[in-house]
This record gives structure tokens, sequence and C-alpha cells, in this order.
């Protein structure tokens, strides 16, 4: 999961891109309206963490923007003021949830994973194929019951494995999933990841989870075998 | 309470009653005065007729004689008439049934009209006074000679007599009742029209008015743009409707700059806020080791002590905005205290490549609190150093004025016209940059104008972009009214 977090105080961005980032989110930063527009735009991320007063341009327009050139990003808000006119004015534009600040981490944590969720079509905190399960709260896999210990690294792999289901999923889209600075397509650090996971779930399962698709990356069969 | 409609109402009322009586009383005595003298033209006629059946005889006897006359009453007994002919002493010659008695000698040759009440009725009576000679008539003469042929024929000189006719004055006095009781009934009519008319016209003039005080008592604290019609009301009216819409107007300002502060206030109070909170929730999510966490505490305290800074200053803000300052109001010599402020903020003037200069030819001493007014050039010359770019110029002067005044010019970024207005409001920064790197919270210059105005001065700005600002602070100096003690 890529997020982008766009806040003006540095300390507040900083402090967050630490906390999603040991979350096992690859994060992206922006400072001001014009940078943040033109990340969001690269359409790379699964995520927009977007404070709405902002330097060069606010939030609203930012969100205004990127809804009529088409990028469906969610976007969660955070917002100082407690009045409704401006949650209500985001939530308009196409903001997806919001907190108010100052608020806890873990909300943020919660809201930023149930609205990834949604955009997925989830229903819970936990994805299963099969005998499969990984929940994305408490960063647990298990096959059948039993405890598959992966590092946060191939977790999050097979996370955007079973979001994209039945999808082919690039090495590009994969590495930008799970490093902050996308790896070049040549190198190979995604596939000894997938090399990893696969000898882990074939451990415990027995069944072959991970297709490699020629020329492309990486899928996980839309059902189980 | 007072009222509009009372006020036009309640003196039209006994003004139109009073005309409409004075009409009414006119009317009537115009008709009485007519009918009257018809009914005299009438009797001093009927007496006329009377008159010529008086007549003397040879030897000077009156006699009366109404045969000829033509009167409708005297064939009847009529009680609603009556005559009385009497001669120059008093002496009835002849008179009607139940005649009044009337005292016939009158000193007036013409006709004398008298009311005289008799019975149940009072008659109106004409006094008409006739001059009759005896009857010389040859045949007549010769019949009384022949008749008393020892007298001598009378001296032949006229003889006064007085026919008083009267009639009831009934027909005129009830013609008058029936007059008065249509105007009566008539002029009531036209007296409650008169009244309603110009009350409804009043209430017509006045419905604007509730409709507009409808359309004011409506405005709701949720609608700052809402404003009474200007158009399409009185004259009269719409003077009071723009003042009305102009106060609006100045409290829709005044609600817009204390939303803006709240929302700002807002914004920078719970952004440290946020930070803080997440610096400290983030450190704690996992086990970190020493130099981990004393990072994070570091943030977080820097973070605490800008916090308490801006804390503080609102504080003073509203303390200052009540007019009170700390400590006690001394002679302060504003060229030392310009200098002692160039000195201050050299050092970060020279970092930053600005020339800083103080320009003080003479002493200027106002009344004021010294820490105060050196906050208030402090943060001036901070704003000017910290907008001014590599090279550029910021210069201090005091001016002996008066008022005395301390002015700041740059040589910076300047300020955009749209922002000039709002640059004193708390927490405003033209620069849109709402970054904690670009300086303070956006107090500085809210905080040297309420300085300014607690010494009864205020602060000017004059600004070019690209050109460089010009702050001038007029200082008259406190009123030196004895500070209240603190609590």
């Amino acid at each position: 999961m890529r997020l982008l977090i766009v806040e003006d105080d540095v300390d507040l961005s900083n402090a967050l891109a630490r906390g999603f980032r040991e979350e096992g989110f690859a994060v992206d930063q922006a400072f001001d309206g014009p940078d943040a527009l033109c990340l969001a735009e690269t359409g790379e991320h699964d995520l927009v963490v977007l404070d709405l007063m902002l330097p060069g341009m606010d939030g609203f327009r930012v969100l205004e923007i990127l809804r009529s050139e088409g990028h469906r990003v969610p976007v969660v808000f955070l917002t100082a003021r407690g009045d409704v006119e401006d949650r209500v004015r985001g939530l308009g534009l196409g903001g997806d949830d919001y907190v108010v600040k100052p608020f806890s981490f873990d909300e943020l944590l919660a809201r930023v994973r149930a609205v990834l969720r949604r955009a997925h079509g989830e229903a819970q905190d936990v994805l299963t194929w099969g005998l499969l399960r990984l929940d994305t709260a408490s960063h647990r896999v298990s096959w059948a019951g039993t405890e598959v210990h992966l590092t946060p690294r191939e977790f999050q792999i097979l996370e955007a494995l079973l979001l994209n289901r039945g999808k082919a999923v690039s090495r590009t889209r994969l590495s930008l999933q799970v490093y902050d600075h996308a790896f070049d397509n040549e190198s190979n650090v995604i596939d000894v990841h997938v090399a990893n996971l696969r000898r882990k779930l074939r451990r415990v399962g027995g069944v072959p989870v991970i297709e490699t698709v020629r020329g492309v990356g990486f899928r996980i069969p839309k059902g189980p075998p | 309470m007072r009222s509009i409609r009372r006020a036009i109402l309640v003196p039209l009322i006994p003004l139109t009653g009073l005309a409409l009586g004075a009409t009414a009383w006119g009317i009537h005595e115009a008709a009485r005065r007519d009918l009257m003298a018809g009914f005299e033209r009438s009797l001093l006629a009927a007496a006329q007729g009377l008159a010529a059946g008086v007549e003397v005889a040879v030897d000077g006897t009156p006699e009366f004689d109404p045969e000829g006359v033509e009167l409708p009453e005297l064939g009847r007994d009529d009680p609603d008439f009556f005559y009385r002919v009497m001669d120059g002493a008093g002496r009835t010659v002849a008179a009607s049934k139940g005649a009044p008695k009337v005292s016939g000698v009158v000193s007036s040759s013409s006709p004398w009209f008298t009311s005289i009440p008799h019975g149940d009725r009072t008659f109106r009576a004409v006094h008409l006074r006739v001059e009759r000679a005896p009857e010389r008539d040859e045949e007549d003469v010769v019949a009384w000679l022949r008749a008393n042929p020892d007298a001598s024929l009378p001296p032949t000189e006229s003889r006064t007599f007085w026919v008083v006719v009267g009639r009831s004055q009934a027909p005129v006095t009830r013609a008058l009742a029936r007059l008065r009781r249509r105007l009566l009934l008539g002029f009531t009519v036209l007296f409650a029209m008169l009244v309603v008319l110009p009350a409804w016209i009043v209430w017509r003039a006045l419905g604007p008015l509730a409709d507009l005080s409808r359309q004011a008592s409506r405005i709701g604290p949720d609608e700052p743009e809402a404003r009474l019609p200007e158009g399409g009301v009185a004259a009269e009216i719409r003077g009071l409707v723009v003042a009305f819409n102009r106060a609006l107007d100045r409290l829709a300002g005044a609600y817009e700059r204390q939303k803006r502060f709240t929302a700002d206030a807002a914004h920078e109070l719970r952004t440290p806020l946020a930070a803080i909170r997440a610096q400290c929730e983030v450190a704690l999510r996992h086990p970190r080791d020493a130099a981990d966490l004393k990072e994070a505490l570091k943030a977080v305290h820097r973070r605490v002590l800008k916090l308490g800074t801006m804390v503080e200053d609102l504080l003073r803000l509203t303390r200052l905005g009540n007019g009170t300052g700390p400590g006690e109001v001394t002679p302060v010599d504003l060229g030392a205290l310009a200098r002692e402020v160039g000195e201050a903020h050299r050092p970060s003037a020279r970092a930053k490549g600005v020339d800083l200069s103080v320009h003080a030819p003479r002493k200027v001493r106002i009344p004021g609190y010294a820490q105060l007014l050196e906050e208030c050039v402090s943060n001036l010359v901070e704003n000017a150093v910290r907008h001014t770019p590599q090279g550029g110029r910021v210069a201090v002067e005091i001016r002996a004025g008066p008022p005395p005044t301390v002015v700041v010019t740059d040589t910076g970024t300047g300020i955009p016209p749209e922002h000039l207005p709002r640059i004193f409001e708390r927490f405003y920064r033209a620069d849109p940059a709402r970054s904690p790197r670009a300086g303070g919270a956006g107090l500085g210059l809210a905080i040297a104008r309420e300085i300014a105005r607690l010494h009864q001065g205020d602060i000017r700005v004059e600004s070019e972009p690209g050109r460089g600002s010009r702050f001038e602070v007029m200082l008259p100096g406190t009123d030196n009214i004895p500070r209240v003690p603190p609590s």
C-alpha cells in the first residue's frame, strides 16, 4: 500500500510518515498544494492523506482538481476547523473520510484502512483465499489456522496480490507498494521477495498460490484451485 | 409606546370633528336665516295686507275692516295665527280671537319683528306702523255733517296705528329640527369616513415598515448575507433601510473577521497539537532505543515551547484589547528604544545580508509602557527583516511629530494590495506559505497594532509588491490613566 501524505507541518508529516511506514505502508510526502497535486496525479498512490489548509493551494482545491481530472484515489482529509461546513465540503468534493486535528494516530490508521478496504470492495480487515487468511490490522497471515511468519515486505506483496485477485500486478507496482522509492524494473528485489513468499506458503499449504505472468509480474488467481 | 399612527390620527380626529361641526353649524345657520327671512317676508306681507283694512272715520274713529284682505287664516280661527290692530295709544282697535297681548308702541318706523311666547306656542310677530288720516271722502263728509249738524269737522291730522301680525314659529322650528337630524346623520357618516379613511391610508403607508420589520426579525444568525430590500421602498423609509443594511454590513464584516479568526486560531493551535500527539503516539507504538526517544522528546519539546509562546501572545492580545499594559507608565525615549531594538536585530539582519539602520536625530519622549513599545517596534523590525531579501535595507526612523511616530521601511517583497486591509488581523499571513518555517504564528502585527492603540495611536501601512513596505506607528502616548492593579 502506497500513501501520499500532504501536510505542511513538517513535524506532523514526518510523524505520520514514520507511523505509516512502521505499519508497512510505503509513504510519499508533500508539503504544499501544488506538490501534492503533482504527486497525486502520478496515480501511484492507493490513498492520499490530505490536510485542508495548505500553502500554495488549499486541500479543497487539490481534491477538486484531482476529481475533475478523473483520479479516483481515496482521500482521507485532515481538518483543523471543527466546523461542519469544512467536513461537509470535503466529503462533497469527493473526500472519503476525515479526521479532525488533533487526532489519534490509531484512529487515522483505522480510517485509512477502512477506506482502503472499501476501495477494494472488502467488508473487513481480513482477506481470505481458500484456506489462506491475511489480517491487515494485526498483520497476521495463516494457512488453515497455522500461522505463517512473513516479513513486512512479503506481507505487503501478498496483500497487494490478494487485493487484486485475478489481475496481474507488475513488478513496478509491487515495488511502489513496498518501497518509498520505486526500484528499477530490471531489479530483481521483488522477485526475491516473491520467491521467499512462495516458499513460506508452500511449506504450510502445499498449493501454488502466486503465479508468474511472463513479461508483466505476478498474479493470484481469482479463486483457489 | 409612541406610535406614528397615533401621532397622525389623534390630532386628525378632533380637527376633522371641529371642521365638520363648523360646516354643519354654518349650513344650519344659513338655512335658519333663509327660512326666517322667508317667514318674516310672508308675515310682513300679511301685515301689509291687514294694514289695508285700517281706516279712520270722518270723525276720527278708527275702524278695521278686513273685508277684501286676502289671508286664508282670517276665515278660520287658526290657533297658529293672530293679529291685533292698535292705535297709537296702545288701545286695541281690532284683534283676532285669542290674540296675545302685545305692546304695540315701538319707536321705529320700519317693520319690527319680535318673538312672542303665548301658551304652548311661540309666535313670530311683525309690528307694522301705519299712518292714517280721517276720511275726507265728500260723500262721507256730507253724511257725517248731516248726522252731526252741531259739530264742526275734526282736524284732518293723521293718526298712528300698529298692526301686529303673528304666526307660530313651529313650521320653521320643525324644518330646522329636520335639517339638524339630516345634518347630524350625514356628518356623522362623513366624520366616520374621514377618520377611517386616513387610518386606512396611514395603515397602508406604514405597511411596508411592518413588512420590513418582519423581514428584519427573520434575519437569523447564520445569514450574514441577508439584507433588507432597498428598492421599491418609500423615500422616507429608504434612509432607515439603507442605514440598517450598512449596519448589517459592518456586523457581517465583524462576523466574518471573527469567523476567520476562529478558523485560523483552530488551525494554528490544533496543528501543533496534532503534531505533538502524532509524534508521541508514533514514538510509543513500538519499542525504541533511548536515542530515538530523545529525538522524539526534543521535537515535542520544541513544539510545546512554540505553542506556549502562541498561547501567551493570544492572552496578551486579549489583555491589550482590554486597555491594560504591564508595569508602570513612564516617559519612554523612542530614539533610545529604537536603537536598542536595532542592536537586538542586527545579528539576524547581518546573517541575512540585510542592512539595518536607525535614524533618531532628536529626543522624543512619550508616556507609555516601555516593554510594550519595545515589543511593538521589535515586531515591525523583525517582520521587515524577515521579508527583505539579501542586499536589501531596513530603516527605523523616529519623528517628533506630532504625533510622535516610528517609521519602519524596508526594501522587501512588499504586500499585495488585497492583503493590506487584513494584515493586522490575528493569525493573518499575507504570505500564503502558512508554514511554521516562515516565522511566527501571525500575531506579531496584531500585537503591534494593539500596543499602538493602547498608546492612543495606530499603525498605518503602505506597500508596493516588489518594492517594499513602510509601517508608520503613531504614538501620542497613553493618557496616563493609573493602571488597574493586577488581581
